[in-house]
Order: structure tokens, then sequence, then C-alpha cells
């Protein structure tokens, strides 16, 4: 039988080769702040970054709709109108969503066959399987990235993974008022709110930019692959709505 | 151990093959000009990229330094978070573990998101042994899986794979019935994986950044294979080396403000996804149960070496994206599955000199340096690649045929008047071998260690006089010239 | 102005036509050129094939060639050795004296073209040259001396010369040393892709300031010229030559 290793036999030799009597308790942190580069987004005000946000968004070939929030329900009709697939739809249980009468204005859609509320009660397959055959999935995103053109999409209880990934088309809402300049200023931000030791992040934090795409065959870009196959950013201009939590 | 997957031929015999195959050849060509033309226009765009290598440098030497304390920080911290954490000094040991895990389960579904350590340890292999199914989903990699291939590119590695045959491929094993477009082939493959992972018991991934402070796995992806992986099976394994550990989350900025441009020309790839435990209470996807299978299997060797900057490597394939060696012989040249700049510093550091394939590649390179300067972490790969073939002649592991040829040229480089005398005596050799001519011809390939040389090219022969003969001769008169003018001078002074 | 000359043994032994145009340039800005007797290689060629051990006396006969009490200015003919005096030594040395050898020279050495460019002050040297030209980036020269302006401000200030970049002038031109020998066919195609890039530019000459880059071009170019594969002759020249030519 294979002798398994555990903590203490997998770290010694790693001690060992470093010169190290034991695992040292602790260690001066990195300074990230001695020598942080620039950036393309250095100086810009927030106005600029919601442009560079859009641009950078629209060059990964996501449909970049900017709007007030009370014409987001309507635009978010006008996509899918445009679409033109039939289909259902499954978004996510998060009440900005209703306060902005997203449910309301499916329902007036006339190519939408279904709309669900992701529910953490209805169970696993039901919410799987409903995300599995829709044609549309809506989040709100947790905020935007100005230098990629990324969504922050924190996957949880309420927005499952499966809303962002299983439907053909993914429409994130995002409000310019959460674009950040860089991935950096959102992993501090949610550093800090998971700190200390990441106990408070969610299980899983996905950074999405455009549709899921691959270069695998001969190097031509292919859009769909597992993922969506195209993908809609709703940015809501203002203030924006902010989540209870 | 599963790095060398080619015992049978020479790397010689290898490289010829793959400058043979016309289709390899272009596809490996178009890819560099392409990831080169890419990568390029976002470096400039760049305000300070050169202090983004330099940043992520200094962070991944920061860990090596301490590797112990952040392995043990990542390790703990992950446990925290409910997190079976299995450790794995050899390869052998992550494989255990990870049978072990599968059999608790009674799993025999597992669906994969492309990972190098995987591919290390032969996985697949082992675990399709004990009877169970692994389906790789990369599309890239799930084409190799099928036509039962290996990989020529650490990042693409079906390049040398035209559409015609991936088309041939999937209409003779998985029914596929359209064309030869692209589109058309990843279409079928969506279709096809989407009840694998929908199904699978267990998903299989690797991890490119593991952040110690929370016990993090992350992974970037453009396919969302990777998502698919870790949000349906109930069971998770995670393969994560102890090189790919960063201490905060912080730091994954700067990584991937590198990684995607530096692996395939892109600002940013479309999945990049944090993974911190199983999922919550009340969550109703993601997986159930997670171990990371911590690994080393060889790579503490590095640490406190010359070669301990390799521990950087985020594993973007830059360097085989610029290297004009890899450019002809693509991955298969190798014969490892860490192939191009990278993969000559790597492989003999896991496989060891003893190997003959291993200790080969350390030659096949120029020493050009256009990978350290395109690698975004700084790792002086060229410079690395000398040293390994300095420790081979250190560790008597070299070809002693050559050992009095360069014993020769010590002897003739480090004493001029010996150098000269040679070259008074090679003056007539050259003049028979060349038929008085200039130089040696295709006719001259017959001969031992020169002829490797004339089969492709012409080589100049010594010439008829020595440089510094006429310089020497050239400064003597020159000096009479100044003594006869200031001769001349002096007598116009004195009139 | 007087500078000690390294020529490279390639120079010495295969082109020493290349060291005499660079002396004729140098003097006629001023300089007046000697070479010790006693140098002969830098040794790259046993360090790049591992045998560091063996490149000690090579490197000690080197440092020891050049009295630098007597030289400010030691002007190399080639980037490569060049860069295996100020740049390896320092890594295969383990005496003192002759690490502080090589710190002394560091300071004072320089790549021909820079030298001229930028200790002389100089760009146009008074050739004419009615030609097209490329010019190999060489490795060593550009990227590890960082020399990128220097050869093109002198060529573009050359009466006549047309100045023609070939594409991905910077990349490796497959000689490295022992590894042509060891790995000719991987060689001989980065080599002929090389040419390539040359034969398409329309150059009638191609230049640079490495001499085993040239050479390897060289012969290259004229076995696919043999081979019926080019259809002009294309000459292949250092940059020095170049400086020194009036045609």
């Amino acid at each position: 039988m294979m002798e398994r290793a555990t903590l203490e036999s997998f770290l010694a030799p790693i001690s060992k080769q470093l010169g190290h009597d034991s695992v040292p308790q602790d260690v001066e942190p990195f300074d990230y702040a001695k020598e942080a580069p620039a950036r393309r987004t250095d100086g810009l005000a927030h106005a600029r970054l919601v442009d560079m946000f859009a641009d950078e968004a629209e060059k990964v070939r996501v449909g970049v709709h900017r709007c007030k929030s009370a014409d987001a329900a309507q635009v978010i009709a006008d996509i899918i109108t445009t679409d033109g697939e039939p289909g259902s739809v499954v978004y996510a249980d998060d009440h900005r969503i209703e306060k902005m009468h997203v449910p309301a204005a499916l329902e007036k859609c006339s190519t939408v066959t279904e709309a669900t509320r992701w529910d953490a009660k209805a169970g696993r397959d039901a919410m799987v399987d409903a995300c599995n055959v829709a044609r549309y999935g809506i989040t709100y995103a947790q905020g935007g990235i100005a230098e990629t053109g990324t969504i922050v999409q924190l996957c949880d209880e309420s927005c499952g993974r499966s809303i962002s990934l299983l439907p053909t088309v993914h429409i994130a809402i995002v409000n310019a008022a959460d674009v950040k300049a860089t991935m950096g200023d959102w992993l501090a931000e949610l550093d800090g709110q998971g700190a200390p030791h990441g106990d408070k992040l969610p299980s899983q934090i996905c950074f999405i930019s455009g549709p899921s795409a691959t270069a695998d065959i001969e190097l031509v870009r292919v859009e769909g692959v597992h993922g969506p196959m195209a993908v809609h950013y709703v940015v809501i201009e203002g203030r924006g709505l902010h989540s209870l939590a | 151990m599963a790095i060398l997957y080619d015992t049978e031929q020479s790397l010689r015999e290898r490289a010829a093959k793959c400058i043979e195959d016309d289709f390899k050849h272009q596809a490996i060509q178009t890819a560099q000009e392409t990831f080169y033309q890419k990568r390029k226009a976002l470096v400039e765009e760049e305000p300070d990229w050169q202090g983004l290598r330099t940043t992520a440098m200094d962070i991944r030497d920061h860990v090596a330094k301490n590797l112990d304390y952040y392995v043990k920080q990542f390790a703990e911290n992950a446990s925290n978070h409910g997190v079976n954490v299995h450790f794995a000094s050899t390869g052998t040991q992550a494989l255990w573990e990870a049978l072990d895990i599968f059999e608790n389960h009674g799993a025999f579904k597992a669906v994969k998101s492309k990972s190098m350590m995987t591919e290390e340890i032969g996985l697949n292999h082992v675990l399709e042994e004990a009877g169970v199914e692994v389906i790789e989903t990369d599309c890239a990699e799930n084409i190799l899986q099928t036509a039962g291939d290996m990989p020529s590119h650490i990042v693409v590695p079906a390049l040398h794979h035209t559409r015609d045959d991936i088309a041939e491929l999937y209409r003779k094993k998985c029914g596929y019935d359209g064309d030869n477009v692209p589109e058309h082939i990843t279409h079928f493959l969506r279709e096809m994986l989407r009840p694998e992972f929908l199904s699978a018991q267990v998903g299989i991934r690797g991890c490119n950044l593991a952040v110690a402070e929370t016990g993090s796995v992350t992974l970037v992806t453009n396919e969302g294979n990777g998502r698919m992986v870790d949000t349906y099976p109930p069971v998770q394994v995670v393969f994560v080396g102890i090189d790919r550990i960063v201490p905060t989350l912080e730091s994954l900025d700067i990584f991937m403000a590198l990684l995607p441009k530096s692996a395939v020309g892109s600002k940013m790839t479309a999945y990049f996804s944090v993974d911190t435990g199983a999922r919550r209470d009340g969550e109703l996807d993601g997986p159930a149960e997670v171990h990371y299978i911590i690994m080393d299997n060889g790579r503490h060797k590095l640490l406190d070496t010359e070669f301990e900057p390799m521990m950087r490597c985020v594993r973007c394939g830059a360097c085989l994206n610029i290297c004009p060696v890899y450019r002809h012989i693509s991955g298969h040249g190798y014969g490892s599955i860490y192939p191009g700049p990278m993969g000559i510093v790597l492989t003999p550091e896991l496989v060891g000199y003893g190997d003959a394939n291993a200790k080969a590649m350390t030659f096949a390179c120029t020493l050009c340096g256009a990978c350290s300067e395109h690698c975004p972490v700084r790792i002086p790969i060229h410079d690395l690649v000398r040293d390994h073939r300095i420790e081979i002649v250190d560790t008597g592991k070299n070809n002693k045929v050559e050992v009095p040829i360069f014993k020769a040229m010590q002897a003739m480089w480090s004493s001029s008047p010996l150098y000269m005398a040679l070259m008074r005596l090679g003056r007539p050799v050259m003049n028979i071998l060349t038929r008085g001519g200039s130089s040696l011809d295709e006719r001259s390939a017959w001969i031992p260690v020169l002829g490797s040389w004339t089969s492709s090219r012409d080589f100049d022969v010594i010439a008829p006089y020595r440089f510094r003969t006429w310089l020497a001769e050239h400064n003597a008169a020159r000096a009479e010239e100044c003594k006869r003018e200031d001769g001349g001078q002096d007598q116009k002074g004195g009139a | 102005m007087k500078v000690a000359f390294f020529p490279g043994c390639m120079v010495d032994m295969f082109y020493p036509e290349i060291g005499i145009a660079a002396v004729n340039v140098l003097e006629r800005l001023g300089c007046s050129v000697e070479m010790p007797e006693e140098q002969v290689c830098c040794g790259q060629g046993l360090l790049n094939s591992g045998y560091a051990k063996e490149t000690i006396p090579v490197a000690k006969n080197i440092l020891d060639a050049y009295d630098l009490d007597q030289y400010e200015t030691i002007v190399s003919l080639t980037g490569s050795c060049m860069n295996a005096i100020i740049n390896d030594y320092p890594t295969v040395l383990d005496d003192v004296e002759y690490l502080h050898k090589v710190e002394r020279i560091r300071p004072r050495m320089f790549e021909f073209t820079d030298f001229i460019v930028n200790q002389l002050h100089t760009t146009d040297v008074g050739a004419s040259f009615h030609h097209k030209v490329t010019y190999h980036k060489s490795c060593h020269v550009t990227r590890f001396l960082g020399i990128e302006e220097a050869p093109l401000q002198l060529l573009k200030a050359v009466e006549g010369l047309e100045y023609i970049e070939m594409v991905h002038a910077e990349r490796c031109c497959g000689f490295g040393g022992t590894f042509s020998f060891k790995e000719p066919e991987i060689s001989a195609e980065i080599v002929k892709e090389k040419c390539e890039t040359i034969i398409e530019t329309g150059a009638d000459v191609v230049c640079g300031a490495d001499v085993p880059c040239l050479m390897n071009i060289k012969g290259a170019l004229a076995r696919l010229r043999t081979q019926g594969a080019v259809d002009r002759d294309i000459r292949v020249m250092h940059i020095a030559q170049i400086l020194d030519a009036r045609e």
C-alpha cells in the first residue's frame, strides 16, 4: 500500500530545500503598493471608465445597451425581440430585476415562451433543467471592469451559476456606478468583504468577458462553445439600483 | 511518468518529421504570427508592461522563497472552507489520491477541463484502467483524446489537425454528419458534451492560480468547459501544483493583466473564475464536495537553485509562440508534454538528465533569448537552458565523443601562439577540401561534424591571411609614415 | 583617440576584410586602432555548449590580453562576443581578480555601431553605397546589448543607400553556435526562412553587426543560389564594410 503524504511530510522537503528548520510562522507580506505598475485606466474620470467598459465589451462582441433604470425592462425586451428566436427565460432571484419590472416586460414579449425566476427552493434539477432549455438567462452583475469590458458575476443562492452558463443568450444588468477601473479594484473590494481568509466569499466569483469562444480548429474563432453564444450588457446609467445587502 | 511521451524516436528524427509535415509546419507558423501580432498590439497599448512583468516576477519569487509557508496557508484555508485537501509529493501519490476519491464514490464517469498537471502524471490512462470514463471537454483536448494523439502546443494543443481531419474524426467516431466548417464542428461538440457535463459524477480540473490567503482556486478558460466542469458534477477534484500559488486575491489582477495577452493575444479570456469551497447551503449548482490534490512531483528541487525562476511560470505559452525552433518542430518535435523553451527548462528538472530525450531537448535551442524577452514573469529562460547544458557537462552526462573537440577548442582559444600555429596548418587542409575555392559546398557533406552544416549551407574556409597580421603590418606602416612626416616637419622646422 | 580593437575570432580567421573595413572607418573618424596580439576568442562556443570550466582559461586569456591601464576604450566588431565578455563571463568566472577585470571592461567596451553613434557622435561617416540594403537585427546586438537605433542611423546616413526592413528582422538566424552542428536540420529551416525574408525585400545586400549570423546567412544564401532558389546574387556584408564603401 502506498504511503500517504501528510501536510508535514509534504512540507518537509520544501522547507529543507529552502533551508528552513521548520515552516515559518509568519512571513512579511508582499507589498503591492510599493511597485504598482501604471495602468491604462489611471487618472480616468468615472464617466470615461464607463465608456471604456462599453468599448472593451464591444470589442469582445458583447452587445452593450446603456440606459436609465426605468428603461431597462424595455431594453431587455427589445434585446429578446431583436434576437427573434422564441424561447424561455430564467432570471436571477434579485429584487432589482423585479423593481425594474423586467418580469412584466418579459410577459409581454411575444417570443418569450416562459419566464422563470431562480428559486433555491425549487431544487437543483428543476432549476438546472430550466436553464438548460432556456434561450435567455438574466443576471444582475456585481459590477464591471473598464480595462477589459468584463463583468463580475457572483454566483450564490439567489443567482445560480447555471443562469450565466447554460442559456444560449446571457443578458447581464450592471450598474454604471459599479464599473471599476481594473480587476484589482474589484478583487480588493471582494477581499475586504470576504476577509479574513475569504470566509465570506461566495463559492464562485466569475469574471465574464463576452460569449464562450474557441479558436481550437485552425485558429478560426467560433462563438458559442459550452457557455452562451451571445452576451449582452444592460448598463444602467445614473445611480442604478443597489442590492439589499 | 507521462511527461515524455515518445521514447522511441530521437529528437532529430521527430524534428525531421515535423519539418516534413507541411500542414503542421504551416499551422504552427501561422499560429505564431497570429499570436505575435495580437500580443504586440496589446503590449504596446499597455502603459507599463515591463512594470507588470516585474511585479509578477516579484510576487512569484516572494512565494517561492516562502513556499512552505504559503502551501500551508493555502491548504489550511482551503480546509477551513470545507475542501478535502490531499497532498501528493509524487505523481504516483497523486494518482492514488485520485483513484481513492473515485472509489469512495463508486464514480465511473468524469468530465475534465484541460490540466497540465493531470497530463504530467498520466491521470486519464490510470483512471481508464480503473474503469472510469474520462471525457476531455476542451475542444482541442477532445480532438486529441478522440484521435488518440498528443498535444503540439500547451495552449492550443490540436493546432496540427486540419478541419478536414477533425470533421472526419468525429464522423467516424462520434456520428457527426456535418461539413468541415469549424463553427459546425464546434457546435456539434457543444451538443455532444452538454449531457456529459450534466451527468458526470466527478469534475476534474486544474488550477491556474491558487490563492493562499483564501484557499481559492482559479480557472482561466474561453470555451466555458471549465465552468461546466466546476458547476455540475457533484464531486470536484482540483489538481494544484505547488508552483501555482499566489499570496492574495489582489495578486490575481497582475497575473490576469499578463496571462491572456501573453497566451493568445487577448485582453481577457471569456471566463476567469475564482472558486472558494463547495456550494453553500441553499445554492443549487456548483459541486457539493471539493477535493484539492496539491502536487509537488519534483518541483521543490528547483527552489534555491539557479532554476528557481522556473517556479514563476504561468504556462501561457508565450515562449513557444516566439521560439524560432518551436516554429519548425512543433510540440511533437520535443516529445514532451512541456515543449518549447519552457519545456526545455522544466522537462529535465522533472525527469532528470538520465533520459536521453530530456538531455537532447536542452540542445534544441539557439539561445536567441526571444523567449526570455517575451516571458510575462521574466524567467531568463535561455539562461536556464544553458545552465542545463552546463549541469549536463558538470555531472558527466555529456556525450564523451565531443569532449576532445571542446578540450582542443579550449587550448586553441586560450593561447594565441597555438592558435596561430593551427591556423597555419588549417589553411592548406581547407585548400584541399575546397579544391582551391573559398567555401565548402554540398560535396563536403561527408566530413564529420562540418558536414552537418555543409549539407544545407556553404561554409567559408579560413582566409589566406589573419586580420591580426594585417593590422600589425598596417600599424607598423602607419607608424613609419608618421615618423617620416614628423621627420619631414622637423626638417622644415629646422630650415 | 586610441582604441583597442576586439574583432572576434571569426573576423581574424575567416573575414579579415571586415576587420580592415572597420579599421578604415575608425581611422577616418580619427581613431587609431590597436589590437593586443594575445587575444583570441571569447569562448562563448564552449560556454553555450555547457563547457563552463573549459571557458574559464579562454575568458582569462581575453581579460589578460587587454591592458586596461592602457586602453580607455575597446571597440567590438561582433555583438555576441562582446555580450559573452560583459554579460556571460561573470557567471562562469570564480576568481575575484578576473571578475573585477570584467567590471572594469564593461563601461569601456562598445559595440562598433554604438561606438560611432553614441561615443563619436557621428552618423554620417562619409560612405556612399548605391544599393538596396536590408539589415539583420541579430539577437545579441539587438536583444542582449539593446542596440537598435545606432546601426539603422548609420545606414540611413549613407549616401545612395536605400534601406528596406525585412519582416521579423529581429528573429534569430538559426546559427546558435554549436546548435547549427547539433541540430543542423532545424538550424537549416530557420536560416532558410531568414533568407526568404531577405529575398522578399528585393535588397541586393544584407548586412548585420554580428559576424556569426552573417556567416550562417551567407552560407545559406550561397546554397540557395546554387540550387536556383534565388535568381540574383545577394551580397552579405558586415555593416562596417558598407560604412567603408564608396560605390
